[in-house]
């Protein structure tokens, strides 16, 4: 008998993904000044499609071949890092990742609440 | 079963009223196809509640409804849950009447 | 792949910024110093940043330091024939330093530090709501 639906590991995926995407902008974000340097960016659906079916607790297929680089435009140092928009991903990641959280904790609430009664 | 205590069972009060009309209370009205029918709500909403959060996992969905469906699911739960205890505690308290 | 992996990645980041504003602190400091370490005028200093991949996480990049440029440009000759440093035509060289550019390298590597906190900071809080499933 499968004690968590499917539902809890697609939750607990997506937390996965979404933090290699973090490791990204983070790095992004990090190197804004660094001549050259090009900005990447995990394309989030792809990656979660390629994940599905992988068991948890075990790890995800590789990311590269989901990995966008960025065409903004270059600066006088051929660095094509758009801090501010680098920072809105950043942030938006961050706030899908709390929401996965939550929600896979509530599921587990609901769980428990027929387990303790 | 129309004696049964009627106060722990979240319905509106009008149908109720239809529940215990005596002993003319019609078959469809019975309580044992209420309770099926409050698990089946019960029941919808924990399946709405997953496909938001699977939409959601899946970069798409809408943070405020995705919050609500897990919120009711989990309200739901908690009622059915008592109400389930009710019932049962109705049941043995009508075994261990001496009849 | 972890949590630290990100932070890292950002501490990277403050880290090579502040070097830039210190480079950026020293070249206004020292933009009239006839007299650098080695007794001639003072050479305006650049880090060079590089791209470098970190450690054990695939495809993550961090920023390095790779060292300090120093700048070998010529002077800026000026007219003063009573200063102690002038040449036998009256003129002295000042170090290479344009205080609006070194002004704006300060301000661009300040904004930039806040941008990698700024990112620790969510990390922080992503960090929280994940221990809050196991609340």
């Amino acid at each position: 008998m499968k004690l968590f639906d499917s539902t809890v590991s697609t939750l607990e995926r997506s937390l996965d993904v979404r933090l290699q995407r973090q490791n990204l902008l983070a790095g992004d974000i990090a190197n804004a000044n660094t001549p050259g340097y090009s900005p990447k960016d995990l394309n989030f659906r792809e990656a979660m499609d390629a994940a599905q079916g992988v068991e948890s607790g075990q790890p995800l297929p590789p990311i590269d071949a989901f990995i966008t680089q960025s065409e903004g435009t270059p600066g006088l140092d051929g660095n094509r890092v758009d801090a501010d928009h680098a920072l809105v991903q950043l942030a938006q990641n961050a706030i899908q990742y709390g929401a996965s959280a939550r929600a896979v904790g509530k599921k587990l609430e609901i769980l428990r609440a027929v387990a303790d009664s | 079963m129309t004696s049964v205590e009627n106060s722990f069972i979240p319905v509106a009060p009008s149908s109720q009223r239809e529940l215990f009309k005596g002993g003319e209370a019609a078959d469809d009205a019975s309580f044992g196809n209420e309770m099926i029918k409050a698990i089946g709500e019960v029941d919808k909403l924990q399946l709405q509640a997953d496909a938001q959060a699977t939409t959601l996992a899946n970069g798409g969905g809408n943070l405020h409804e995705t919050a609500l469906a897990l919120e009711k699911a989990e309200v739901a739960m908690h009622v059915a849950t008592k109400a389930r205890n009710k019932v049962v505690d109705a049941y043995q308290e009508i075994m261990r009447m001496s009849v | 792949m972890d949590f630290f992996s990100a932070m890292n990645i950002s501490a990277s980041g403050l880290a090579a910024e502040r070097t830039r504003v210190d480079a950026a602190a020293s070249n206004l400091a020292n933009m009239d110093a006839t007299r650098g370490p080695d007794g001639k005028p003072y050479k305006r200093i650049d880090p060079i940043l590089a791209a470098v991949p970190f450690e054990n996480d695939m495809n993550a990049t961090s920023v390095q330091v790779m060292g300090m440029a120093q700048s070998e440009a010529p002077g800026r000759k000026v007219y003063s024939p009573g200063h102690p440093d002038a040449d036998g035509d009256g003129f002295v060289t000042l170090p290479d330093v344009n205080p609006i550019h070194e002004t704006v390298n300060l301000i661009s590597a300040s904004k930039a530090y806040d941008a990698n906190a700024s990112a620790i900071e969510t990390l922080k809080t992503m960090a929280q709501r994940a221990l809050d499933i196991a609340k």
